[in-house]
């Protein structure tokens, strides 16, 4: 497979890793956070945690946007979901997101018509085929997904589909990064950038982590050579006493990002004063609305809505472990009354979810190393 | 967040903004809206996230990162010159024939012509920043 | 059930309730279509149950329903899955068939011509497998109460004296065999259902695995321990439930596991795992080191064993787990899968 399988070379791979050993200063502890979902899964699908030398931590950050979905707003679109002249659409991520009432798949349990896209312009079809009913798309992501939700908004207009509705739940990665970086108990060394957002955002709205924080960050790919080689340009940076952005992404990052992408989502969506994120709490400026122009094929001013606020159970500590104050295991919740199948906790719902990732991937037990192959 | 994989474009539609693309024999027809600015071509590597092309994939860039890493333990003077760090002038690159740090393009940190090119010129801000939102 | 004086004929276009009341309908469909497809001898009396001969041996029985959206997929149907899976259900028990028995459940306004292709294609099924189909049951239900038909298969079979299959018998060193490429079937029908919009040239991988498992008993006798199709929850699940009721640790070699590239490539788009996808037509099996390159050279020289391959060991370890390897020493746990494969996003 082109663009994936050289980056999963085993030669490039060992010597990536070995020119990280040679660079990680022994006497110091790195605490690198990769703030995309993407990256958590990749680095326990790949395996890369245990290949790393031990005094390279990484965290897992808040990128995954199904994870920081706040409980209400799942409510408010599984109220949707329920009216049997609605048929709810989402993506398969969200299928076992649990609201207070259960989660999607529940709902279509009990009889919904909750269906997979693949795509939002698949929404649109399903909207085109059933003009009697009402459809509803519920739009998560960041920066990544978003323009996808933004070009499907324009498509509704310009067809003039009155049965066609977004409940968008879209968030925007640097505000958040910077209540991370705001947190008092926070210690981080560097940044693992998101890539795939940074295809859309570019790499200048990380400026402010290297110059006002002095935290270096690379913008990485998702493939084993790409996150190491960007822990490799972190490490380089410390060693020099440097704080930048680098884009380690550079064969689909653009500098500056991708600008029609960024009209689109400029045409079609506004930012919101505040925003829930689950485990983090309110966060200023955070999230995208549809704006004016859109509004009657926007759920939240077409449809009716509570918007209610749901806490999550007290016991999960999604929180501290979003912030990277606890490892996943350490939460009170983990693998006993919160697991994959029955999430309690944000951070388990995901695949992508750092908890979830934890107890998949088994990284709580000793390292896989250990059992050398023949 | 947001699982996006490389695809090749196999048969274009311009007109509809849909592109065919492979992916190991797999086929979907994918929006190409969001590649105004740098209409495709048939044949181009485009990364694909929700039924989206998102960008091109530069092959020349890949390229680079590869032979970058492969060099790696060989010679790490000469690793640490190809990324952009070099301290000493690129010319002392010893057995390997590269050119100086910011055209092998890289690690560098300010854009490229390459990638300038067909894009908006980059004075101001971009429509929409999430540092600055505009209701503020 | 009286034999028809003169052959009767089914000629109608689609199913109704009447198909199930036990009257003329019934016997329309029964004698009509159902019974000349199957034609064997235990059927033609039409009663009650079909008699068989007591076997020498141990018997093995199993049952399996079949409910499947779309019915019909690249590379098979819900009628040629419903005798594959019972039959292979046996054949890794180490049991060659014996005898079939099927029982229809079918939604009324399901068409004739689709109810006739599946009736054709478990008959072309169970001939393949070299088994008859020898009684069964057929029900009607009201329309919008099944998705078009249900089948349930119950398999009788005759252990194969060599086979000395135990979950107990599994020890550390002991090979790990897989029968071919992975994920083929789930794949398949997940893209017929068209929901995705995506197109590849897949197709289920659904047959009868008996030649396979007959030439491992062949090749290794008790070598072989253990043996299970991949079917639902793929490769992952079966090998997570071996490791949990052996209480070891099974180790695979990435990418010493086959898969056909479109598979792959699929399983890429949508973020699933190829080892948690479904399989019809394959089954892993544990064989003891000294006779696992025999074994498996004696599946390689079958007709659709080729691609055969040994992908890994089991060790003893302090848990119980899967885990896989891959060339640059990385290491993942591989869990079962938990619920339905759902195409991830993001």
């Amino acid at each position: 497979m082109k663009y994936v399988d050289e980056f999963r070379d085993p030669e490039l791979i060992r010597k990536t890793l070995g020119e990280i050993r040679a660079l990680a200063d022994p006497r110091q502890h790195f605490r690198f956070m990769e703030v995309c979902g993407g990256h958590t899964h990749a680095i326990f699908r790949f395996g890369l945690n245990d290949l790393l030398p031990p005094n390279v931590e990484l965290i897992h950050g808040p990128g995954c946007p199904v994870c920081v979905l706040p409980m209400g707003r799942m409510d408010d679109g599984l109220e949707l979901a329920n009216d049997p002249n609605v048929i709810f659409t989402a993506f398969g991520d969200m299928m076992r997101v649990p609201g207070s009432q259960g989660s999607p798949l529940e709902s279509k349990a009990r009889g919904a018509d909750v269906r997979i896209v693949y795509s939002p312009l698949d929404a649109i079809k399903i909207a085109q085929q059933n003009p009697a009913r009402k459809v509803v798309f519920f739009a998560i992501g960041f920066e990544t997904t978003a323009p996808s939700t933004a070009v499907t908004l324009r498509r509704a207009k310009q067809l003039r589909l009155d049965n066609f509705f977004v409940f968008c739940n879209h968030v925007t990665i640097v505000p958040a990064i910077r209540a991370i970086l705001d947190s008092p108990d926070m210690r981080l060394n560097g940044f693992i950038g998101p890539g795939h957002v940074s295809t859309v955002i570019g790499c200048r709205p990380f400026e402010f982590i290297a110059r006002d924080y002095r935290c270096p960050i690379a913008v990485s790919g998702f493939e084993p050579a790409d996150i190491l080689q960007s822990i490799l340009m972190i490490l380089r940076q410390l060693r020099r006493g440097e704080a930048k952005v680098e884009n380690q992404y550079d064969r689909v990052v653009p500098w500056e990002g991708n600008l029609a992408a960024l009209r689109a989502l400029a045409e079609v969506f506004e930012v919101r004063p505040h925003f829930e994120w689950r485990g983090l709490g309110f966060i200023s400026h955070s999230a995208l609305k549809i704006n004016a122009a859109y509004a009657p094929w926007d759920a939240e001013q077409a449809m009716p809505m509570r918007g209610i606020s749901v806490a999550d159970p007290k016991a999960a500590q999604c929180g501290e472990v979003l912030k990277g104050v606890l490892k996943p295991h350490q939460c009170k919740l983990f693998g006993k009354e919160c697991t994959p199948e029955r999430p309690i906790g944000a951070l388990m719902v995901s695949a992508e979810g750092a908890c979830a990732a934890h107890f998949k991937y088994g990284v709580h037990e000793p390292p896989l190393v250990s059992l050398s192959t023949n | 967040m947001c699982l996006a994989i490389p695809a090749q474009i196999t048969e274009l539609q311009p007109d509809e903004s849909w592109a065919l693309v492979n992916i190991m024999g797999v086929r979907r027809r994918v929006n190409i809206d969001l590649l105004l600015d740098d209409p495709p071509v048939l044949n181009d590597w485009v990364l694909v996230h929700v039924g989206f092309a998102m960008n091109k994939i530069s092959a020349e860039r890949a390229a680079e990162q590869l032979k970058m890493l492969a060099i790696l333990g060989e010679d790490t003077a000469a690793a640490d010159e190809v990324g952009g760090y070099d301290l000493e002038p690129p010319n002392e690159v010893g057995g390997y024939d590269l050119e100086p740090p910011n055209e092998v393009g890289g690690y560098n940190f300010e854009p490229s012509d390459a990638v300038r090119s067909n894009t908006e010129p980059s004075e101001g801000r971009p429509p929409y920043s999430p540092e600055e939102p505009r209701d503020r | 059930m009286a034999t028809a004086a003169r052959p009767v004929v089914f000629h109608d276009k689609q199913i109704a309730m009447a198909h199930g009341a036990g009257g003329e309908a019934s016997r329309r469909l029964i004698e009509g279509l159902i019974q000349p497809a199957f034609a064997n001898p235990f059927l033609d009396g039409l009663a009650d149950a079909a008699v068989l001969a007591p076997q020498a041996g141990r018997l093995a029985l199993t049952t399996d329903s079949f409910v499947v959206q779309p019915l019909q997929f690249p590379g098979g149907s819900i009628g040629e899955l419903a005798v594959n899976g019972t039959v292979n259900d046996l054949a890794v028990s180490g049991a060659a068939p014996i005898a079939l028995s099927a029982a229809l459940i079918l939604e009324a306004g399901l068409t004739a011509e689709v109810l006739r292709r599946e009736i054709a294609a478990m008959a072309a099924a169970a001939a393949r497998a070299g088994v008859s189909i020898v009684t069964g049951d057929t029900k009607v239900v009201e329309h919008g109460k099944a998705d078009g038909m249900y089948i349930t298969t119950t398999g009788l079979g005759l252990l194969d004296p060599r086979a000395e299959l135990q979950v107990q018998r599994v020890e550390p060193g002991d090979r790990i065999f897989l029968s071919g490429p992975i994920g083929s079937h789930g794949m398949a029908v997940m893209l017929a259902r068209a929901e995705l919009d995506i197109e590849a040239d897949i197709r289920s991988d659904t047959r009868p695995l008996g030649c396979f498992t007959s030439a491992l008993l062949e090749a290794a006798g008790s070598g072989v321990r253990w043996m299970r199709d991949a079917t639902r929850g793929g490769v992952a699940t079966v090998l997570n439930e071996l490791a949990r009721d052996a209480d070891l640790t099974l180790v695979l070699e990435e990418d010493a596991i086959p898969v056909e590239d479109a598979v792959r490539g699929a399983c890429e788009l949508l973020g699933l795992d190829p080892l948690q996808v479904a399989n019809e037509g394959q089954f892993v099996a544990i064989l003891a080191a000294d006779v696992a390159d025999a074994a498996l050279a004696a599946v390689r020289g079958i007709a659709g064993g080729e691609r055969a391959c040994l992908v890994g060991e089991v060790r003893r370890d302090r848990y119980s787990r899967v885990v896989a390897h891959s060339a640059y020493g990385g290491a993942r746990v591989i869990d079962m899968l938990i619920g339905d494969p759902l195409p991830r996003i993001c």
